[in-house]
């Protein structure tokens, strides 16, 4: 967490102590994949603040997603803004809210990383560098 | 006067109640126990039909390639399961995933889709009618949903659940999306044939 923050810091000059991002990762997908999502912790301990969009070079488009678990059936749903209410972490995670790369330029490979800039709703912009992970199921270590 | 119509009343609600729970029990009856059924399917190697695999359990997941994590996930999940058999237990088992997207889905995309996860997992996907039938046969659900504000277009609404089939094309197990890869493992353990 402290590299990670250190990190953001060397990388943009917009970053403000009050939301911490953790955990940030982008799942690995087979060759010829068009889409992946990134999941990540957000902290927020400002004000109540709504991540409103995400861009990248590395896909077409970058939206945010969630998902609605009703019964078996898992519907996916794009949003317009993720809500980070003060004082709480959101979590975007498989089967909830995530952030979706929609027609990938190229081949993602495990442990390079994605430039991907975060925008919040008060103009504010993080810079992150998102490694490739090989994600795996709930409980399960590799 | 006043106490016949409290009795209609109150016989009209117990032959109602009686109806209701009827209903309910019908409903509750189709229970995983009588699905399954034979289905055919496209493949990059051919069509295939799930009578096919008569000597082994076939481990089957209904999903679309883009999907970012549900369907990951699941097919994951099959990987870990499938690592946790001994080489002669898994040769008794087949994985298959049938895309519900076909137009976004080419086999041979499913292909190196499927075999990203397991080189025992089948990528295959068919004709609408083809898909239809895989899908009804195992009570599983799916529905190409607009999303014109996406660069998407559309997205697929689908139930997320692992069907556990038998040699004889009836389903033994439909598994949760939440399950492990040890329980799919324990399952298929205790069904080889």
């Amino acid at each position: 967490m402290k590299t990670l923050l250190l990190t953001a810091l060397l990388l943009s000059s917009f970053v403000h102590a009050d939301i911490e991002v953790s955990n940030e990762r982008i799942r690995a997908v087979a060759p010829g994949q068009k889409m992946t999502g990134a999941f990540m912790e957000i902290k927020n301990t400002g004000n109540d603040l709504q991540l409103v969009s995400a861009t990248s070079s590395v896909s077409k488009a970058v939206e945010l997603h969630t998902h609605i678990k009703d019964g078996d059936v898992m519907r996916m749903r794009k949003v317009n803004a993720i809500d980070l209410p003060s004082n709480s972490t959101t979590e975007l995670k498989p089967g909830g809210l995530h952030i979706m790369f929609i027609g990938l330029n190229t081949h993602l490979e495990v442990d390079q990383t994605v430039g991907v800039t975060l925008n919040f709703s008060d103009d504010r912009q993080v810079e992150l560098n998102i490694p490739v992970k090989a994600i795996m199921p709930m409980g399960h270590k590799k | 006067m006043n106490i016949k119509f409290i009795s209609g009343v109150f016989a009209l609600f117990v032959i109602g109640g009686v109806l209701l729970f009827s209903q309910m029990q019908t409903t509750t009856d189709s229970s995983p126990v009588e699905l399954g059924g034979d289905f055919s399917v496209r493949t990059l190697e051919g069509d295939i039909s799930l009578s096919d695999f008569n000597d082994q359990l076939v481990v089957l997941y209904f999903g679309y390639t883009s999907c970012p994590d549900v369907c990951p996930t699941s097919l994951t999940t099959m990987r870990f399961a499938f690592a946790e058999l001994s080489k002669t237990e898994l040769e008794k088992v087949q994985g298959l995933f049938i895309s519900v997207d076909p137009d976004r889905d080419s086999l041979e995309h499913l292909a190196t889709y499927a075999q990203f996860f397991s080189p025992n997992i089948i990528g295959a996907s068919g004709t609408k009618q083809q898909i239809d039938q895989a899908v009804a046969n195992f009570g599983a659900y799916y529905r190409l949903v607009d999303q014109s504000d996406s660069a998407m277009d559309y997205t697929v609404d689908h139930s997320s659940k692992i069907y556990l089939i038998g040699p004889d094309t009836q389903l033994i197990k439909a598994l949760p999306h939440s399950s492990s890869p040890s329980e799919l493992a324990s399952l298929i353990k205790t069904n080889l044939p």
